[in-house]
């Protein structure tokens, strides 16, 4: 893969509107028109459409909905939650659609629940941002008549609180923390009911599917990842903010759109906390389409792509994320509960050049026994984040290791490791 | 029977002696706890000294003989059948359902101890005072144990536990002591009188 | 009948270790007890011993479930 030339484009705004101001209404529908009535006929569009959940999983929309629709012929009427518990501490890309286009989200919400034949509709968004909460309850206000009323839950906020079981766990009356699937949502969420279950970036393009067609949605992005994508592009880049981007970018245009990165920036980690580090001059030519980021061992996630500078220090940040994550772990399952603690411990000796390098040994090994163990990805997105954080930055963690931590570790922190508040509701 | 539980809850192995020996020490025992205690009623009711039916092992404190003390073994028993039952169909049940039955462990057995120790007709001789001390002080040190593992998380409720129990055992001896070691604690405990030994044959005393 | 592997719950264990005692040849534990299950399918001859460990597990933790239907996240890219 490679662009040796940098282009700067810019993405086509199909969610994003041109100036950051809230849309209420009257605008929506000044801009969007009514929202067509398609019922369970959209199912078969976001099939066409091949749009992908972005939430983090990148699960076909369309199969989602007809897993959905099935169950809830079956069974009883289906429940649509629309996740907003946007806990990854970096992203801010959902907080943001929300505020200035909630009615694109709710659009999305409506048609969801005409496909899947559901009664109930859930916006479950974080109790963090309390301005959101209100303005929400203002949108949901507005909504004409015959719609089928979101409810609007608060969720704590936890990392782990945005997993689908979680989510699930939490509507109905328990703690936020996940559980073992089976059932899976789809089979039985909120109140026993198939639930369908999508993050609200996800649901925005259903409501733009539902309106340009399927066709429209592939004319931008590649075969296998059309359409465009919220990005949260933060760290050392001149414009840190959200940023749509249609799938056929590269990392680089995405960074070049955000104000460009410094001099010769260090690595960048994509997806979120649970994502991948990536050495810059790799990534940069990089493709945000599933399958080039798979190739090198990462995928869109929360759609964070964070600079790292090369005056910070990899390991130290890694260090604090993994320190973060292991705060955070439900505290159900043992290798997590346990696992994580003891890797962000010696991952944090190590950083300080107190252990040596067969304790490097000791953190692959763990690394290898914890995946897959916990009954939710959890322990799986630090144990991926830390291997990463091993290849890109293994020459300087054998500095470290050898007792001569760099003085980049000094640096001011890039990624926010926020000290959350207790309490799993 | 409650060592052994202790021993599980607390994780307890050696070189020699696996966690799962333990374990199935402690079911098969409980088993066994079972026949014998069956094998204990139904001679109780069959020797015909105290004059006990069915209804007296099943409806606790309606014998005619120590009722209190008699009745004190039917709750302990009854208990224990509930744990046994639950434990057989655990597979069936919610883990936290049979937890719940499970800790009546730490109720039934100071009842049946209490039961022994007001019941029996041997409780002063020196093998009856042998094994009640041998009982007793072997849950009391495992319990001891077994609440300091893990110290000092939840300290408060650890360190409340060790002096709940360590004032129950006091207790548990000072009334032994004063009452049952006592002579004409029969009497007092509801022997009917045509049982009694007749009273020139003990000192004179009232509780 | 097709081949059968071994599952823990991870919520369900305690790291009680019953079940590595019972059953070495599929079960090992970490260095924080839990125990790693090899998912490779248990033979007719050591059956027995998977039985076993399923029963004597004090939290009801184990169960035996078809090979190839466990959940995708438990196949480790590395």
């Amino acid at each position: 893969m490679t662009a040796p030339v940098r282009i700067r484009r810019t993405a086509p705004a199909r969610l994003l509107p041109a100036t950051p101001a809230p849309e209420g209404i009257t605008a929506h529908l000044a801009t969007f028109g009514e929202r067509p009535p398609l019922g369970a006929a959209l199912i078969d569009e976001l099939e066409r459409s091949g749009l992908a959940g972005r939430g983090g999983a990148g699960f076909p929309a369309g199969r989602k909905w007809r897993a959905v629709a099935s169950h809830a012929q079956r069974a009883w009427a289906a429940v649509v939650v629309a996740d907003a518990v946007e806990t990854e501490p970096a992203s801010i890309k959902d907080q943001t659609l929300l505020a200035l286009r909630p009615h694109l989200v709710l659009d999305g919400i409506q048609h969801a629940v005409e496909a899947v034949g559901a009664t109930r509709a859930v916006l479950y968004v974080s109790r963090a941002n309390a301005s959101l909460v209100s303005a929400l309850s203002a949108a949901i206000a507005e909504r004409p008549p015959g719609e089928v009323t979101v409810e609007l839950r608060a969720a704590p906020m936890r990392y782990v609180a945005g997993e689908e079981t979680a989510v699930v766990n939490r509507l109905n009356g328990r703690a936020a923390r996940p559980s073992v699937v089976p059932p899976r949502p789809y089979e039985a969420g909120v109140d026993g009911h198939p639930t369908l279950l999508h993050n609200v970036e996800t649901l925005a393009h259903t409501a733009l599917v539902a309106r340009r067609g399927a066709a429209w949605f592939r004319s931008v992005g590649t075969a296998d990842s059309p359409g465009t994508a919220l990005v949260t592009v933060c760290g050392a880049v001149g414009a840190p903010g959200v940023h749509e981007v249609s799938l056929d970018m590269t990392i680089g245009e995405t960074v070049d759109a955000a104000g460009g990165a410094g001099a010769e920036p260090l690595a960048v980690l994509v997806g979120g906390y649970f994502g991948t580090w990536l050495h810059a001059a790799e990534a940069w030519p990089l493709g945000l389409n599933r399958l080039a980021l798979a190739r090198a061992g990462a995928g869109l996630g929360a759609g964070v792509i964070a600079v790292l500078p090369r005056s910070a220090c990899g390991v130290a940040e890694t260090d604090r994320i993994i320190t973060f994550l292991a705060r955070e772990s439900a505290g159900q399952c043992g290798p997590c509960h346990m696992g994580l603690p003891a890797v962000s411990e010696l991952l944090h000796a190590v950083a300080l050049g107190r252990a040596g390098l067969r304790s490097v040994a000791t953190l692959r090994r763990w690394a290898g026994e914890i995946y897959g163990r916990g009954a939710c990805r959890h322990p799986d997105g630090a144990v991926l984040l830390l291997r990463s954080a091993l290849a890109v930055f293994g020459d300087d963690l054998e500095r470290h290791a050898r007792g001569h931590p760099c003085g980049a570790s000094r640096h001011a922190p890039i990624l926010p490791t926020p000290a959350l508040p207790a309490g799993w509701r | 029977m409650v060592v052994l539980g202790l021993l599980m809850s607390a994780r307890w192995h050696s070189a020699t002696w696996p966690r799962f020996l333990t374990q199935a020490l402690h079911r098969n025992l409980s088993l066994l706890t079972v026949v014998f205690v069956a094998i204990h009623i139904a001679t109780s009711i069959i020797d015909p000294f105290a004059g006990l039916t069915v209804k007296d092992a099943v409806v606790p404190f309606t014998a005619g003989y120590r009722p209190l003390w008699l009745g004190l073994g039917v709750v302990a028993i009854e208990l224990f059948v509930a744990i046994v039952v639950t434990s057989l169909l655990r597979r069936h049940l919610s883990w936290r359902a049979w937890q719940a039955v499970h800790m009546l462990a730490y109720v039934s057995w100071p009842v049946a101890v209490l039961h022994t120790i007001g019941t029996g007709t041997d409780t002063r001789s020196a093998w009856g005072i042998l094994l009640d001390v041998v009982c007793v002080g072997v849950v009391a040190v495992t319990l001891v144990w077994r609440l300091g593992i893990g110290w000092p998380r939840h300290a408060a409720l650890r360190a409340t536990a060790m002096v709940v129990s360590l004032a129950g055992v006091v207790a548990l001896v000072a009334w032994t002591a004063s009452g049952p070691l006592q002579p004409g604690w029969a009497s007092a405990a509801g022997t009917p009188s045509n049982l009694l030994a007749p009273a020139a044959s003990a000192a004179p005393s009232s509780p | 009948m097709r081949p059968q592997r071994l599952h823990v719950d991870p919520i369900a264990c305690k790291a009680h270790g019953v079940c590595a005692e019972l059953f070495p040849e599929r079960i090992r534990l970490d260095d924080w007890g839990y125990p790693i299950i090899d998912p490779i399918a248990v033979p007719r001859d050591l059956m027995v011993h998977a039985r076993r460990a399923i029963a004597e597990c004090p939290r009801v933790a184990l169960r035996l479930a078809p090979v190839g239907e466990e959940g995708e996240h438990q196949r480790d890219p590395a």
